[in-house]
């Protein structure tokens, strides 16, 4: 078995493909790495070649520079090193996020990235894919964290934005620039004017030039009235906390648009007053479905409660190995800034 | 339900009580009116008597889910409540809101319900995340009050145009199972409620006052009896006294209700917030009636006595029998907008003559006076102690002096008490006196200070047990002290 022989390996770089001599979302400077998705931890400068799909492309060359040098590879188009056959297939976390299919002497192994199996209008559906040996991540492994269907949560942000329209007060909405902030603007009607922070309109203007369909916005700047802002409601990263641009509003209220959003202890530490629970990572029920439809031998885990689900699938009689992840919950006291 | 799940987390996440008071006010325009009183009932005072405990929770969740301890225990480290850790297993996230009101979820939960699995179990399945977290919490008794009273007063009494007192003083007073919704904003009151002050309102100088004060109308009067604050009430035909307690409590005493004619318009004339009827007197035009509550005699007394050319409000009482009447209390005259300005005016204290007996040495670690105690004499003409005073309530000059004669005039030491000669003789102040098995001498001085050392006077009588008076006082005990202190 190749597994044995090991084709991806864990390495302090990140993942390795032994045969094809290329990482995956490497976490030092390789030669070449092929990319889930945008998201800081996944796509870091310094390596010399990208291979990613075209959405992903145009965010780290916004993010990382212009100057780096991307392959853009299509969802489901097989690319072939050292008769290693790579594919990227949609995995439904953020705009342009792929799962990474690695095929060699007919063993198949799957690197999902970060994902999620509930579809959000942006970042397209995440595909199931049939595996030997699949590495997941397991951000959310937790039996507490189920999400709800996000039709729910987008009601409840926008009783809480007539709420505050009812009060005369701004709607502030703190997202994570790339993928949640996107999210939330496809899922808002057109009735409601949405306003954005820099951040936020740079990575929506990307998106929208490489071909996402992508609701209007407007980015706040010194020529849009105070008025109008309230009447709307704003997409800003949490970096907008106590900016100019944040005391300028009028009476501003923040709401936090989060995973971790379902756990009063995280709530109570933002400042926000009002949390929203809205991930884009697998919650417990669709990682559990995940797991047992892909049929895999072997199971990875990476990032998040990786000792505890291995542990719980494990004594399902899985064969589990956890390959570590960046950070753990048990060792903080607060939750990541950002969850991807 | 659902509705109240989101108000109760948005409650918890905020600390801002104007918005608190907002979001309750906007909860209360979506509710259907039934749900209003239990959902009052829960922010105030939180628990709803719980159907089961935390322990017996967490099982209920291991049976359903069939989760293994130690993964719930994992749970547990990520969320830090358990309460919430076995709502975010069970909840149903499928659930955007269930039918169930809030009124009918207590409705069901009493404590006889033969199976408790099997309702939470059904429950479980038909709430949403955010109300599964709630109900967990009513049956486990772990709600909290969130909002005062005085919030919700306000709140209601804005939505209803009624009184806020009002609202306020029936939020206490019934029961909230009875309670109705038009009952707690109609704005009238019925007799009972009339009979009750609930709130802080000033009409001052309903007592006129002559006093060379420069602003007279700027003053209130107020009694102070030992600590207590006190409210008094003239009506048609009597005078009311009321005391400050924590909070409102029924009278058990129905005998008041009788003597207050129902007909009578109570005029408050000076009133404190949180005040309930302790005792009152009637005056029938010939005599007192409940004289058990000496204080509030002492107060007719200075208000028809000591003040009577100058307070105009009680001409008609007189109080004949002196000799019923033992000091207890005095007045006090505040400025209604200045806190430093006011006068306690207060009937000169009783007097005695005692002799220093013992001293205890000041202790480096813990205090620089010296304890002194004071002896009297006994019917057998033996010294006894009455009372014990630290030295700082002599002047500073004087506790030097005393000091170095208690050095040099030392008969026995005793640890770090000192028996002295008993030659230094000291008056002594007192408000009263109080029978005290504990003490020595079988009384205890109330209110007592040293008023003066008479250093010269050596051949000074000491008092006796025998002539402490439990006399009353007379006119012409009472003086008036201005500034006495602020």
């Amino acid at each position: 078995m190749v597994s044995e022989t090991g084709l991806i390996q864990n390495t302090p770089k990140g993942l390795y493909c032994t045969v094809a001599d290329v990482y995956i979302d490497p976490q030092k400077p390789v030669s070449r790495a092929l990319i889930t998705h945008g998201h800081s931890d996944h796509a870091i400068s310094g390596h010399r070649y990208y291979l990613c799909t075209r959405l992903t492309a145009a965010v780290i060359k916004l993010r990382l520079g212009s100057f780096i040098q991307t392959q853009v590879v299509e969802f489901g188009e097989k690319i072939t090193i050292n008769n290693v056959h790579f594919s990227f297939h949609p995995a439904g976390h953020i705009p342009g996020s792929a799962q990474i299919r690695v095929e060699y002497k007919g063993e198949v192994w799957v690197i999902t990235g970060d994902y999620k199996t509930e579809p959000d209008r942006v970042s397209g559906n995440y595909e199931l894919l049939k595996c030997n040996t699949l590495i997941t991540e397991t951000t959310f492994a937790l039996p507490i964290y189920q999400w709800q269907p996000q039709a729910f949560t987008m009601r409840e942000i926008l009783n809480w934005y007539a709420y505050n329209l009812a009060m005369g007060k701004s709607s502030v909405l703190l997202a994570y620039a790339l993928g949640k902030s996107q999210r939330i603007i496809q899922n808002i009607p057109e009735e409601i004017s949405i306003y954005t922070h820099t951040t936020v309109e740079d990575t929506n203007k990307v998106l929208r030039e490489s071909g996402l369909q992508l609701r209007k916005t407007i980015q706040i700047n010194s020529r849009v009235a105070k008025k109008d802002i309230q009447r709307g409601i704003t997409i800003a990263p949490s970096s907008i906390l106590n900016t100019p641009l944040m005391r300028a509003l009028e009476s501003p209220t923040l709401g936090y648009a989060s995973g971790w959003m379902a756990l009063n202890r995280f709530r109570k530490q933002q400042t926000a007053e009002a949390g929203f629970v809205l991930s884009d990572h697998v919650d417990w029920n669709e990682l559990n479905q995940v797991v047992n439809d892909c049929n895999a031998e072997n199971i990875w885990l990476m990032h998040g409660y990786t000792k505890e689900y291995q542990r719980f699938l494990i004594a399902q009689g899985k064969n589990v190995k956890d390959i570590g992840s960046h950070f753990s919950l048990k060792t903080r006291d607060t939750q990541p800034e950002e969850e991807d | 339900m659902n509705l109240f799940a989101s108000l109760y987390r948005s409650l918890l996440s905020t600390t801002d009580s104007a918005e608190k008071s907002n979001l309750i006010a906007h909860y209360l325009d979506q509710l259907n009116e039934n749900e209003i009183i239990p959902a009052i009932h829960l922010l105030l005072h939180g628990k709803s008597g719980s159907l089961i405990s935390t322990k017996a929770l967490i099982k209920l969740v291991m049976i359903k889910t069939n989760i293994s301890e130690d993964l719930i225990k994992e749970c547990y480290t990520a969320c830090q409540d358990w309460v919430e850790t076995c709502s975010l297993i069970v909840a149903n996230p499928q659930v955007e809101k269930s039918n169930h009101s809030l009124s009918s979820i207590l409705r069901l939960m009493h404590p006889a319900i033969p199976d408790p699995m099997g309702f939470c179990n059904h429950m479980w399945n038909s709430l949403s995340t955010g109300e599964t977290w709630l109900f967990n919490k009513l049956i486990t008794g772990t709600v909290r009050p969130l909002i005062s009273i005085v919030q919700i007063s306000q709140i209601l009494s804005a939505k209803w145009k009624t009184d806020q007192e009002l609202v306020h003083l029936r939020l206490v007073l019934y029961d909230f199972k009875e309670l109705t919704l038009k009952q707690l904003t109609d704005p009238h009151r019925n007799q009972e409620e009339l009979n009750y002050v609930p709130y802080t309102f000033v009409k001052p100088n309903e007592a006129h006052i002559n006093f060379s004060l420069e602003a007279q109308d700027d003053y209130l009067i107020e009694p102070f009896i030992y600590g207590e604050r006190m409210l008094v009430i003239k009506t048609n035909y009597a005078l009311q006294a009321y005391t400050i307690q924590r909070e409102w409590r029924k009278l058990d005493d129905e005998e008041w209700h009788k003597l207050i004619p129902e007909q009578s318009q109570l005029e408050i004339i000076i009133s404190n917030d949180k005040v309930h009827i302790l005792h009152i007197l009637l005056w029938n035009g010939e005599k007192m009636k409940d004289i058990r509550l000496q204080k509030t005699i002492f107060m007719e007394w200075v208000f028809t006595n000591k003040l009577s050319n100058k307070i105009e409000w009680v001409p008609q009482i007189e109080i004949k029998d002196w000799s019923t009447i033992d000091m207890q209390g005095d007045l006090i005259l505040k400025h209604k907008e200045d806190i430093t300005k006011w006068y306690r005016i207060k009937p000169k204290m009783h007097e005695l003559i005692a002799v220093l007996w013992y001293a205890e040495m000041p202790s480096s670690n813990q205090s620089m006076n010296m304890k002194l105690t004071m002896a009297i004499h006994n019917d057998q003409h033996e010294l006894i102690t009455i009372c014990q005073f630290p030295s700082s309530d002599l002047p500073s000059s004087d506790q030097t002096k005393l000091y170095y004669w208690i050095q040099n005039n030392t008969v026995q030491k005793f640890g770090p008490v000192r028996t002295v000669r008993p030659i230094q003789h000291f008056v002594i102040g007192y408000d009263r006196v109080q029978v005290h098995s504990r003490s020595k001498a079988g009384i205890k001085l109330i209110n007592s200070k040293i008023q003066e050392w008479k250093k010269e006077a050596q051949k000074i009588e000491i008092s006796k047990i025998s002539d402490i008076p439990a006399k009353p006082f007379t006119k012409k005990d009472l003086k008036v002290n201005p500034n006495e202190s602020v």
